[in-house]
């Protein structure tokens, strides 16, 4: 009876800590206490836990870092309920890591929101933990039907919290631990990872930060991560410090070494913190540094390693990103599921089956063309189904496609199915349009399987049938090629692309003013983990440049990615000398395009080009952040991406910016401006240029395609020139008809 | 510009050419395609010049193409079985329609307009011709003034031997030949009606030259020496065809557009496309109106037999052998057009029955002899003919929409709109710019609407069996006194109406959103657009139906002929015709005014006076309207003179260019008055209905 419809979970093995590795007489200064809160929304539950029909149980998973300890927990559940259920004498039973905490009578529910609290007794709770709730009734069956068969609902609110009060433990300087306590996959408290740098930060060091940043990104869930830079001092807190040897940062002094060398020590601030030393000579031995503690794989008890020999870090294709659908081959849809689902719907109250891939953001069909999904499933054979008003629902993106029906619906098939005959439908092919697929994209499948109505309550809920989505079926890119337009700013917010078209970035220079500030450098890593997360590939073979370089030589074949703020004007010269953009005294302005130009786009068919708006927009606004781009001036066909702002204060909100989706959205041309009041603003300011892999006569049908009123002109030429020529043609037969002799 | 050059061109063009038909595009950059092309094509309209169409020509075939590609390349996919097939259907009729476009702009981009050739001044080298008047059950009053204007031709007397072939052998014709002073021949049997009676007469005369008229086909005396200055100037020249002109209306005219100046259905074939095939020497014979060279028919075995479409066929046949053909398109000979819808679906069942023969039996692609432009316009000849399944899928295609909610394109409303629009505008405009004066814009869709669902099965079946089938001879020159509904013939047209209506109501009350249905709106407004276009020309077909009431039409000549009146008195007095036809005439009233009835008419003619005698039938201000009486077969021959075999006497100055959307609202206007008529006359009838009883005419068809 009892059919628990809960995710399935699995429980992480503790990490190898025991409670003895934490010193207890450590005086209360060095031992700070946090007051955490993390709400549902913050587990993963967007949108809240929803009982409907004749579901029972649901849970979610909460995780710690393993550097600290809860002292106090108090849990907040937002409840709403509908009518039906207050008169059920039904009760919410709450557990947290299977013992029972508290029952919520759900009488006093109300359709608004009702608030409850309950005390978590702190033991309960470690570093990985089950929250888990039960809908309870004195009635064996729970029927939540009612005569319309509308489903009644429970709704526990995504607002709902628990709020913590942890300590911090004192844990060995150990890298085996690594990444903790720097940084723990499951923290869900979006702490920020420290990294340190020297006084005077070298290129070789941001390189080498910025691949870690990328691995971190790789690593982190769908909550991100994000850093915060300090020069020349140490954080109150346990950091990852880059520098040569011999180097001071604050009150420390880099280890003397010949090889590059990784260290775990204790943090002279408060040694309840570590230090994660990364130091090395030079860029070869940073880069093999970070890659050697990128594999992980220590030693347990180890506190550091010297990294003798260099690893051979094998280069990237182009368009090979892990994360990254294949468009070789049609793909399985069991390759995609999410959440090890597997792709059965057990019953009549179930989840949909999801899945998520990524795809590189320039995918290109021709106008017309489709991506076909191929489901193959099969609804429950049982006879009680009501057959006409079941569905398996298909949402790609939030985005309703179809709703496949048990039985295929031609006129003649019906009358067949009239007649006894059996007419199930088992497979479909549904067209995706190409601009339905983003970067990171969902597709749901979720059967939506009605009794018939004259059924009682108790059978449908009895029975144990299967819906399936068979493993046959595909979703097919290996149609699309790679080409688009750029700069195209939503690509690179999405995907990090043009440069995570290599994904070890072994095209793409990073490039700053001479002595970044330590926001240029957190913003220049943000968007490093943005880039591993968006391919799952680490960014080995970046290269940093700051201020002028010793040679333009050093852009050519690069795609450039800048980061600067408007105080930075040296640099901002330098970075927009060729640029459409323009910096004036500390702002930002759009070039004045001349005639000739503007009557080019014109006939190019450029018609949406918005500069005097951007620029009205850049001088009109104080504050702002955001990003431009354009193609480089030092390497045909190659993007130079900026994200800059008017001040490094400015600057430092880019990464929440991202993080929010309706900015994130909102980002796309060649040029965004976000501002506190205003959002974001996009604008086309130059036109764009075609960059991929299409074939010289595939290029020239798209050209065509682009520019259809031109495209029309070519045809009246091309009339023209044979029209001429048949004319003269059929004269001349004419006049030797007439002439017969 | 030679042909290496312009195969060379095309070669060279190639990759433009296929870009501009491959390209795809989503709805908004096609609908920028499309209105650029539109606005190209109006304003190039503007200009008149010859070359100019050609390029629109090329421009309309690109466009077309175009549109057929998107068609192939992107909507051909389809969820269920039944959906497949009905749009593989209408797939198939599209591609049908495309060709028969292409093969149309081939024939009329540059038709030839051929001058006479003038007969040399020695008339010793004129060639010695045959007459031949073939005739079956055809009543002697129409084939009379036939055999007497043949006379009147003006050709050496001992060049020319005309000709009865009487098939239905009845004495009264023999007589008529001895009294007329013609040859007369008759066979044993009717083995393969006409061209066995034309097969028959060639083994029996010797003229180097045979003249063929039907037997209504009244020729005006020009006729030989118009044509036969051809054959001298080539002698590979198998036959000169000239225009069929009919001065008596053909339904279209009489049931729908009477009053209106709209050319007629013959028109377009006889103005533009012979003129046409005469350019790319694929002229073929069109059984009368036509003079053959005696050599080749015979190198031939004669007219052929094969098929029931005896004319083409042996034109076809004589220019495997690398004869040429040749079209003068002057009208030299006047005949009656097929009186009722009914005959006229009759008459158009033969030749698309024949047509299709032709095609299986000797098919123009295939074969020894013919270039391609000469294959191409026999092809389009006959392919023309298999129009009614195509049409049919057409009309009723957006049902499968409207009622089934089946899904036979596989696209957006906007994108297949933005694909279709300059397609259909473009040959639309190009069409009208081409054979606008022969045909006005639309009537095509009418002519051919009336036919289709009579012709859908023959041409089916004949395609499957093209060895059945017979000769059937069209009956012309009866007289209807009444009007009457032909619901025999537009009965299909009244049920696929009533569904079409049917289809287009439940379309327009689901996109309302009164249905459980799902459906797209646009789509629902496309195929309610779609589905009433085809009703616009249902109803007009329907309204052809309706057989009006018709007088004989007789061809009045305004003439102004010397004549003397003879009174009953015996007075004489002297005046002079206003107008005369074969039936009677117009006299001007005399200076002094007798109120005697009038009892003869002598015409003064350069060639002598004749008198004939009259019945007075009217005295006017204007003068005695007179009708002949009996006469002598001789002054007969002196009226048809007059009359009918004056050289001009078919002679017309051209159409008003045509305007398609003008030509839309003559067709409304056309079918409203008909509708007006229709129930006028039934309140009419229902007054009178106690009186008259009713009389049932037309079944003897």
């Amino acid at each position: 009876m009892n059919k628990i419809i809960c995710v399935l979970l699995t429980i992480c093995s503790t990490l190898g800590f025991t409670a003895s590795s934490y010193s207890a007489n450590v005086d209360e200064l060095m031992n700070p206490q946090y007051e955490n809160k993390i709400t549902l929304a913050n587990m993963g539950q967007v949108q809240g836990i929803v009982f409907r029909g004749g579901q029972k149980d649901a849970g979610v998973t909460f995780t710690l870092p393993i550097d600290q300890f809860v002292t106090q927990a108090q849990l907040t559940l937002d409840i709403t309920a509908s009518d039906a259920i207050k008169d059920s004498e039904a009760s919410l039973q709450v557990r947290v890591n299977g013992e029972i905490i508290g029952s919520i009578p759900l009488s006093l529910a109300q359709e608004l929101k009702t608030s409850y609290t309950l005390d978590v007794p702190s033991v309960l709770i470690g570093s990985n933990n089950i929250l888990s709730f039960g809908l309870r009734t004195e009635q064996d069956n729970l029927c939540l039907l009612d005569g319309n068969q509308a489903v009644q609902q429970v709704k526990i609110l995504a607002s709902s919290s628990l709020e913590m009060t942890a300590q911090q433990l004192d844990i060995a300087a150990d890298l085996s631990f690594f990444p903790s306590p720097f940084w723990d996959v499951q923290n869900m408290l979006d702490n920020p990872i420290q990294l340190v740098f020297p006084k005077h930060v070298t290129q070789s060091q941001i390189s080498a930060a910025g691949s870690l940043a990328s691995w971190f990104g790789v690593q982190a869930t769908y909550r991100g991560v994000s850093f915060v830079v300090s020069k020349d001092e140490l954080p109150l807190n346990n950091a990852i410090v880059f520098g040569a040897p011999g180097d001071k940062v604050g009150e420390l002094v880099l280890p003397k070494t010949d090889v590059p060398l990784l260290k775990v020590v204790v943090n002279p601030r408060n040694p309840l913190y570590k230090l994660l030393l990364i130091v090395a000579e030079d860029g070869a031995g940073m880069r093999s540094a970070v890659h050697r503690l990128s594999q992980l794989d220590f030693k347990k008890q180890q506190d550091s390693i010297s990294v003798l020999k260099e690893a051979a870090i094998t280069a990237s294709e182009p368009y090979d990103a892990p994360r990254w659908i294949s468009t070789r081959n049609p793909i399985l849809l069991s390759q995609l599921v999410t959440n090890e689902q597997n792709m059965t719907s057990k019953g009549i109250w179930h989840n949909s089956i999801d899945f998520s891939f990524r795809a590189a953001p320039d995918l290109f069909l021709w106008d017309g063309e489709t991506i076909p999904l191929n489901i193959d499933y099969s609804f429950p054979p049982d006879a009680w189904i009501d057959a006409e008003s079941s569905f398996l629902n298909v949402v790609f993106n939030g985005q309703f496609l179809q709703d496949l029906p048990v039985n295929k619906r031609g006129a003649l098939e019906q009358l067949w199915n009239r007649l006894g005959g059996d007419t199930r439908q088992e497979k479909a092919s549904l067209p995706i349009e190409p601009y339905m697929i983003y970067g990171d994209n969902q597709l749901s499948l979720y059967f939506n399987v009605k009794p018939r109505k004259d059924l009682p309550c108790g059978t449908a809920l009895d029975s144990n049938i299967q819906s399936r989505i068979q493993n046959t079926s595909t979703i097919d890119l290996s149609h699309t090629q790679h080409f688009s337009l750029l700069p195209n700013l939503s690509f690179f917010v999405g995907a990090s692309f043009p440069f995570s078209r290599l994904a070890d970035y072994s095209q793409t220079v990073f490039w700053l003013p001479a002595e970044p500030s330590t926001v240029q450098l957190q913003t220049l890593f943000n968007l490093n983990a943005r880039s591993g997360s968006a391919t799952g590939a680490v960014i080995y073979q970046n290269q940093v440049i700051l201020g002028t370089p010793k040679s333009l030589d050093a852009f050519n074949g690069k795609d450039i990615l800048a980061i600067t703020s408007m105080v930075s004007t040296k640099f901002n010269r330098l970075l927009l000398a060729s640029s459409p953009f323009i910096e004036q005294d500390n702002t930002l302005h759009i070039k004045e395009k001349g005639m000739s130009e503007r009557l080019l786009n014109w006939f190019q068919g450029n018609w949406s080009l918005s500069g005097r708006e951007a620029d009205r927009y850049f001088s009109s606004n104080e504050s702002w952040r955001g990003f431009i781009s354009f193609e480089s001036p030092w390497s045909a066909k190659r993007t130079v991406v900026v994200a800059l702002a008017s001040t490094d204060q400015q600057l430092a909100k880019l990464d929440s910016d991202l993080k929010n989706q309706l900015i994130n959205a909102g980002i796309r041309g060649d040029a965004a401006v976000i501002t506190d009041d205003n959002g974001v603003t996009s604008f086309n300011v130059s036109p764009q240029f075609p960059s991929g892999q299409l074939a010289w006569y595939k290029m020239a049908i798209w050209y065509a395609n682009q520019h259809s009123a031109l495209f029309a002109l070519l045809t009246l030429f091309i009339a023209t020139i044979l029209g001429v020529a048949f004319y003269r043609r059929l004269e001349q037969k004419a006049r030797q008809r007439l002439n017969k002799e | 510009m030679n042909r290496l050059l312009c195969i060379l061109l095309i070669i060279v063009l190639a990759p433009a050419i296929s870009a501009i038909v491959i390209t795809p595009m989503d709805s908004d950059k096609q609908f920028v395609f499309a209105i650029v092309s539109l606005a190209i094509l109006f304003l190039l309209n503007l200009s008149k010049r010859r070359d100019v169409s050609i390029i629109l020509i090329i421009f309309s075939i690109l466009t077309s193409t175009r549109y057929l590609y998107f068609r192939a390349e992107q909507t051909l996919i389809f969820d269920s079985m039944v959906e497949g097939i009905l749009g593989t259907g209408l797939f198939l009729a599209e591609l049908y329609s495309w060709v028969m476009l292409i093969l149309g702009y081939i024939q009329t981009a540059f038709p030839l307009n051929r001058k006479i050739v003038p007969l040399p001044k020695d008339v010793e080298l004129w060639p010695t011709v045959d007459v031949y008047i073939p005739t079956y059950n055809e009543s002697l009053d129409v084939v009379r003034d036939t055999v007497l204007a043949a006379q009147c031709i003006e050709y050496p007397k001992d060049k020319i031997k005309i000709y009865i072939l009487d098939d239905g052998k009845r004495n009264e014709f023999a007589s008529f030949a001895v009294q007329a002073g013609v040859g007369y021949i008759s066979r044993t049997d009717n083995s393969h009606a006409k061209a066995g009676n034309l097969n028959n007469a060639l083994k029996q005369t010797r003229g180097e030259l045979i003249c063929i008229f039907d037997c209504d086909h009244v020729a005006t005396r020009v006729f030989l020496q118009a044509t036969v200055g051809a054959f001298l100037q080539d002698s590979n020249l198998s036959l000169i065809q000239t225009p069929h002109h009919f001065y008596s209306p053909d339904p279209f005219e009489r049931n729908l557009y009477g009053k209106h100046d709209i050319p007629n259905e013959g028109e377009l074939f006889y103005g533009r496309i012979q003129k046409g095939n005469d350019m790319w020497n694929a002229t073929f014979f069109c059984g009368s109106c036509a003079v053959l060279r005696r050599s080749a028919l015979e190198q031939i075995g004669g007219v052929a037999v094969e098929t029931v479409t005896e004319d083409a066929h042996t034109a076809l046949k004589m220019q495997r052998l690398g004869w040429n053909t040749a079209y003068l398109p002057i009208p030299l000979a006047g005949g009656l057009a097929t009186e009722r819808l009914g005959l006229h679906v009759i008459q158009r069942n033969r030749w698309a029955r024949g047509m299709v023969q032709i095609f299986r039996l000797d098919n123009p692609l295939l074969g020894k002899g013919l270039n391609i432009p000469q294959r191409l316009c026999y092809l389009s000849a006959m392919l023309y003919f298999l129009f009614p399944l195509p049409r049919i899928v057409f009309l009723t295609a957006p049902l499968a929409c409207l009622l089934f909610n089946l899904n036979i394109a596989h696209s957006s409303a906007a994108l297949i709109f933005s694909y279709a629009l300059p397609h259909f505008v473009m040959s639309l405009v190009v069409s009208s710019r081409l054979n606008g004066r022969s045909r006005y814009s639309f009537w095509g869709d009418i002519y051919d609407m009336a036919l289709t669902f009579h012709l859908a099965l023959p041409t089916i079946i004949t395609m499957l069996l093209p060895k059945r089938g017979k000769f059937n001879v069209t009956d012309k020159g009866a007289l209807l006194d009444k009007s009457y509904f032909d619901s025999h013939i537009v009965k299909p047209h009244m049920v696929t109406a009533v569904v079409l209506i049917l289809g287009i109501g439940w379309g327009i009350y689901r996109a309302l959103g009164y249905s459980i249905f799902v459906a797209d709106p646009m789509v629902i407004a496309l195929n309610i657009g779609w589905a009433s276009y085809g009703l616009f020309f249902l109803f007009a077909a329907i309204a052809a139906g309706r057989e009006s009431r018709q007088i004989r039409s007789t061809v009045r000549l305004d003439a102004h002929i010397p004549a003397v009146i003879h009174y009953e008195s015996g007075v004489l007095s002297k005046s002079y015709t206003l107008d005369i036809s074969m039936g009677g005439c117009l006299v001007a009233l005399p200076s002094q005014h007798f109120t005697d009835n009038v009892e003869t008419i002598e015409l003064q003619l350069q060639s002598g006076a004749v008198a004939i005698p009259v019945k007075q039938v009217a005295v006017t201000e204007q003068g005695y309207r007179l009708k002949f009486s009996d006469m002598s077969l001789a002054d007969r021959r002196e009226l048809v003179r007059i009359v009918l075999s004056r050289s001009d006497a078919w002679v017309k100055p051209p159409r008003k260019p045509d305007n398609p959307l003008r030509s839309l609202a003559t067709i409304a206007s056309c079918v409203v008055d008909v509708m007006n008529d229709v129930i006028k006359e039934k309140a009419n009838m229902k007054k009178n209905s106690s009186a008259v009883p009713e009389r049932k005419i037309g079944d003897n068809i």
